[in-house]
């Protein structure tokens, strides 16, 4: 009962810290919540879909005529394949929206079986069963939306050589294999009627290598046959050699593993985050802990006068600061439920599949118990003091003064008299501000990590060094390959025409390494490929792989690997290791004479990095003119605008704003407690100053360079963290979309922004929260 | 007779007190002097600090004026206020308060560099020559923690004077030091109003008072009684002594 009422009295006087601790772990579990459940609800959607899709463990594209009933026996009399399904498809690798051309991969598939959801046309909710598609309709997966803005209305024309096909979008369909935008390939649906005509054109003008038909295998593992999906995938491709005739193939758990990539990422992200503020709030707690007992040695002494035990008194403590925090978990618990749906939205977009709202408690509460408990070990270490407070000497005022003395003291002076008089005060006693700059600290290598990841899909240096080819003029024949003569033209077209920094022609197709389906980029001149070990693949035998493959296959340089496409194969030295984030890593490369072994068709793409992208411009209306009618030129001075990467920058954009807005939330309760005690601590020296002719406003000025000296501090300390440790961060979390070079790209605006923002928060808030020097009277100097 | 530094005109102040009013000040109407050395004396309770906190403008009164050149003091915002505390007012407490993370240097400096008056340089001249007639020069470099609480009241005045009052308010700043060092607070004091400094000291020790050359007693927040002495001599400190003692008993002090 005692202690009750002196926990009642105790949170009435110190209502400031109590509510200080409750925002913050409002915070954190309102966000550790949010986020476990969100990636929880985004996981179990896009298992859900695949289920629900029946959707193979392992799916090939193969060209109508390549897929012979033979093969399909082998493969379907494998012990260890329980059951085959194919489909028709017609693939179509050029396509026009409205009248932009896109190069996308796309399946055209009557509409069937596995389209079992309908987004409405806001993509806010699903249909209540799926409407079939009309005969000049389309239905299309939320990715395509999400990579080119089209929207139900819009037009899609496909050109064959037997005519022009115009189908209208008429909605948007969950496909989960290839469905999300982080996905090249998609499938799109038309009615069955419209299908088997274009499927007839198709057959009847001949194949070119945009236009095919195509069927999808579905492969289903046996239940027992215990092997993981990508084991099993080589396995058939050992027994059958099906993949070798595919153009391309997938096992579930990879696209699985690719839709949920990026929500994976920033959840994950975000989590440490997190911890990382629930690490802060335990430190916060400890320091009051530390400076309350300090300050309250006399209440202390009378407490233990009249009987109180060090135990009982650490309870007292334990159970104020733990009960803020309970309080503080229970609304953020509470807050998390709007924010699960808020949030799970940001990924539906590259997901494709609307996630559930579910609140996951367990996991959740599970944390946060986790979090309470340590914060009451914490408590329960930083009351061990409690122990020496001797009543004689608290009742006495026996205290020994604080002594004041530091290295790092500076001469108070006339001039900058508020800056001089500020250090002193944050130098005469550090200790104060140990924990604001850890939390400053702590926030700044938090706001410059995901800065650096943000800034680095705006870097041209970056985005090149972690191994995409970025130019500022792209050209693509707009049927078939290029030729010889086109090759021998757009080269000297382009030299002739401005100074060039580097010439690309490369291509990409799907073959198996070592029985596994992977990508295989192709150039025209590999000296261009800069490998980060070893070397270029300059013989027709070498050729590089990245980090990933690798890993994934056991491999180093000098290693002989088997590559096979169709019926051709062939061994090649592994000659070097490169970076390439071409799906998610898992990509390797060579020359053209290399790939000549394996059935090489032409090139499909050319690049020209200028040395003065000003001249972009002109330079693609020079090739317009000279072949536009048999070639798709695009030129931009900005070669970042060709990167496809738009919809994760919008999620890394906000994931940068909310990791802002939380990072000035913290600062602003962490520098509001600091401050409150600092103020107590202080304020006999805020009446002399004031006796001596300070005014409010000045002394507050003080407090707010005190704590911009602090931010500085901090935000330094923040720095060099992140120059030591953010890209090796980023490297491990990004390995998983491929990047094993991360290159940290610190720019002005990187670091300057969140440094301006932490600093005008410390400066700001300190000022506002030091309002109450205005109530400080010069008469509580008085001794009556 | 010289002229009036501070004219309060009825002064009133009170304080809530269980739910009442304490009426501490009731309608004083007083004038010091400059160049005086004004004591003001009376028993516990009787007003004196309130009264001292009101005339330097420290306190706001509940009603009255208190002119200072012509301005009502009571009537300034802070900034008004916080202005003649760094140019026209010195204040030397009881408690000595000084600020404990400045050394006794950087205590007497800092208001001096608040006024503006002078440059930096002749800032630290002057309070290293005050410091110095305090006797305390070769501790200047100290935290106020320290050296003892002379020193510490020696500085506190140092610190009050750097700016150059007009006039210097003292609330009993001897109160917390022993005999030896008491003595040499109030030689300290006694030479600056020699030096032509005006001197409002609250004080119950008789000691202290027979250094003022006007003494005002003060009952239940008025003022009753008015002693005029001549400037403070050592040699006739006894017959001082003598003279203070009949007027305090004629006050029932």
């Amino acid at each position: 009962m005692d202690i009750l009422t002196l926990l009642r009295a105790n949170i009435k006087r110190k209502k400031g810290t109590f509510f200080g601790i409750v925002i913050l772990m409002i915070i954190v579990s309102m966000l550790l919540i949010t986020l476990i459940s969100v990636k929880k609800n985004v996981k179990k959607s896009i298992d859900d879909a695949f289920a629900e899709a029946d959707a193979g463990d392992v799916d090939l594209n193969i060209a109508s005529n390549n897929m012979t009933p033979e093969l399909l026996s082998s493969v379907k009399n494998h012990p260890l394949v329980e059951r085959v399904e194919t489909c028709p498809a017609i693939l179509m690798q050029k396509h026009f929206i409205g009248d932009q051309e896109e190069n996308q991969s796309w399946l055209i598939v009557a509409q069937n079986r596995v389209v079992k959801k309908q987004f409405e046309d806001d993509f806010s909710d699903y249909k209540d069963h799926v409407e079939p598609v009309s005969d000049d309709g389309i239905y299309l997966t939320q990715g395509i939306a999400t990579n080119t803005g089209c929207e139900v209305g819009d037009k899609i024309r496909f050109i064959t050589r037997g005519g022009e096909y115009t189908f209208t979008i008429e909605g948007f369909v969950v496909e989960p294999v290839c469905g999300s935008s982080m996905i090249g390939w998609k499938t799109v649906y038309i009615s069955p009627s419209s299908f088997e005509r274009l499927k007839a054109d198709v057959e009847k003008v001949g194949e070119s290598d945009i236009i095919g038909n195509v069927d999808i295998i579905y492969l289903y593992k046996k239940a027992d046959c215990g092997l993981s999906d990508g084991e099993f995938a080589r396995r058939i491709n050992k027994d059958t050699g099906i993949q070798n005739f595919a153009y391309a193939s997938s096992t579930k758990s990879q696209m699985k593993n690719y839709t949920s990539l990026f929500s994976e990422i920033i959840c994950s992200i975000m989590i440490v985050f997190a911890v990382i503020l629930a690490g802060v709030v335990v430190i916060i707690m400890a320091h009051n802990i530390s400076v309350t007992i300090d300050m309250s040695y006399t209440e202390l002494g009378i407490l233990k006068a009249q009987g109180f035990t060090k135990t009982r008194i650490r309870i007292l403590y334990a159970v104020q600061y733990i009960l803020a925090q309970i309080v503080g978990a229970v609304i953020g618990t509470i807050l998390s439920i709007p924010m699960i749906a808020k949030f799970g939205g940001i990924f539906q977009p590259i997901t494709a599949i609307r996630a559930e709202n579910r609140v996951d408690l367990m996991s959740g509460m599970l944390i946060l118990l986790v979090i309470l408990l340590i914060s009451f070990l914490i408590v329960l270490l930083a009351t061990r003091k409690i122990g020496k407070v001797s009543p004689v000497k608290a009742l006495t005022g026996e205290r020994r003064d604080v002594y004041f003395e530091s290295l790092l003291t500076a001469p108070v002076t006339g001039k900058g008299l508020s800056l001089s008089l500020a250090y002193r005060q944050f130098s005469s006693n550090k200790r104060r501000y140990i924990v604001a700059i850890l939390v400053c600290a702590l926030l700044m290598l938090f706001m410059l990590t995901v800065n650096l990841m943000g800034s680095c899909m705006k870097s041209k240096k970056a985005m090149e060094a972690m191994g995409t080819i970025l130019c500022e003029v792209e050209v693509r024949p707009k049927e078939g390959r290029f030729s010889e003569e086109d090759i021998e033209k757009l080269t000297s077209t382009v030299k002739e025409n401005c100074d060039v920094d580097t010439i690309y022609f490369v291509t990409n197709q799907y073959v198996t390494l070592n029985d596994s389906t992977l990508m295989v980029n192709i150039y025209r001149d590999p000296s261009l490929i800069e490998p980060r070990s070893g070397r270029a693949p300059l013989y027709d035998n070498e050729l590089v792989i990245t980090d990933i493959v690798a890993e994934e296959f056991g491999l180093s340089v000098g290693d002989k690997v088997e590559v096979a496409s169709k019926d051709k194969h062939s061994e090649y030295i592994v000659s070097g290791i490169y970076n390439c984030m071409n799906d998610t890593g898992m990509v390797f490369a060579m020359g053209e004479p290399a790939a000549r072994k394996i059935g090489f068709k032409g090139f499909l793409w050319f690049g020209a990095g200028l040395k003065d992208p000003k001249e972009a411009t002109k330079m693609g209306e020079i090739l317009e003119e000279k072949f536009g009618d048999t070639m798709n030129i695009y030129a931009s001075e900005n070669a970042m605008d060709a990167a496809d990467i738009n919809s994760i920058s919008t999620a890394v954009q906000a994931m940068r704003y909310l990791i802002y807005v939380f990072s000035i939330i913290f600062a602003l309760v962490v520098v509001s407690m600091i401050c409150s005690k600092i103020f107590t601590q202080e304020r006999r020296d805020l009446g002399i100053y004031k006796a001596v002719g300070f005014t409010s406003g000045k002394l507050r000025l003080l407090f707010a360079v005190r704590f911009l000296i602090v931010g500085i501090i901090g935000s330094a300390i923040g720095c060099a963290l992140s120059f030591l440790f953010s890209s090796s961060a980023l490297k491990m979390i990004l390995r998983n979309v491929g990047v094993t070079n991360f290159i940290s790209n610190y720019s002005a605006d990187t670091i300057v922004i969140p440094v301006i923002l932490l600093l005008i928060s410390f400066f700001l808030f300190a000022y506002i929260v030091s309002r109450k020097v205005k109530k400080v009277e010069i008469r509580e100097l008085v001794i009556e | 007779m010289s002229e009036n530094i501070i004219s309060a005109k009825d002064l009133c102040k009170s304080f809530a007190h269980n739910g009442g009013q304490v009426h501490v000040l009731t309608h004083i109407d007083l004038d010091i002097r400059e160049k005086d050395f004004t004591v003001v004396m009376g028993a516990s309770g009787s007003g004196k600090s309130t009264l001292l906190y009101a005339l330097s403008g420290m306190d706001k009164a509940t009603s009255g004026s208190v002119l200072f050149e012509g301005k009502d003091i009571t009537k300034m915002k802070e900034k008004e206020l916080a202005a003649l505390r760094s140019r026209d007012f010195g204040f030397v407490f009881q408690q000595m308060h000084l600020v404990s993370n400045l050394t006794l240097l950087e205590n007497v400096t800092v208001p001096g560099y608040l006024s503006r008056d002078k440059s930096t340089s002749e800032v630290k001249a002057r309070a290293e020559e005050l410091l110095s007639q305090m006797g305390i020069a070769d501790v200047k470099d100290h935290l106020p923690s320290q050296v003892s609480g002379g020193e510490q009241q020696r500085c506190a005045i140092a610190r009050s004077i750097i700016h150059d009052p007009k006039i210097l308010f003292a609330d009993e700043p001897t109160g917390a030091l022993n005999r030896k060092n008491t003595k040499e607070v109030l030689d300290l004091l006694t030479d600056l109003n020699r030096k032509g400094q005006s001197v409002l000291m609250v004080t119950h020790d008789l000691r202290a008072a027979l250094r003022g050359s006007r003494l005002l007693y003060l009952e239940d927040g008025n003022v009753i009684g008015e002693m005029t002495l001549p400037p403070y001599n050592k040699e006739d400190e006894k017959s001082r002594e003598t003279q203070v003692n009949a007027w305090l008993s004629s006050m029932k002090w």
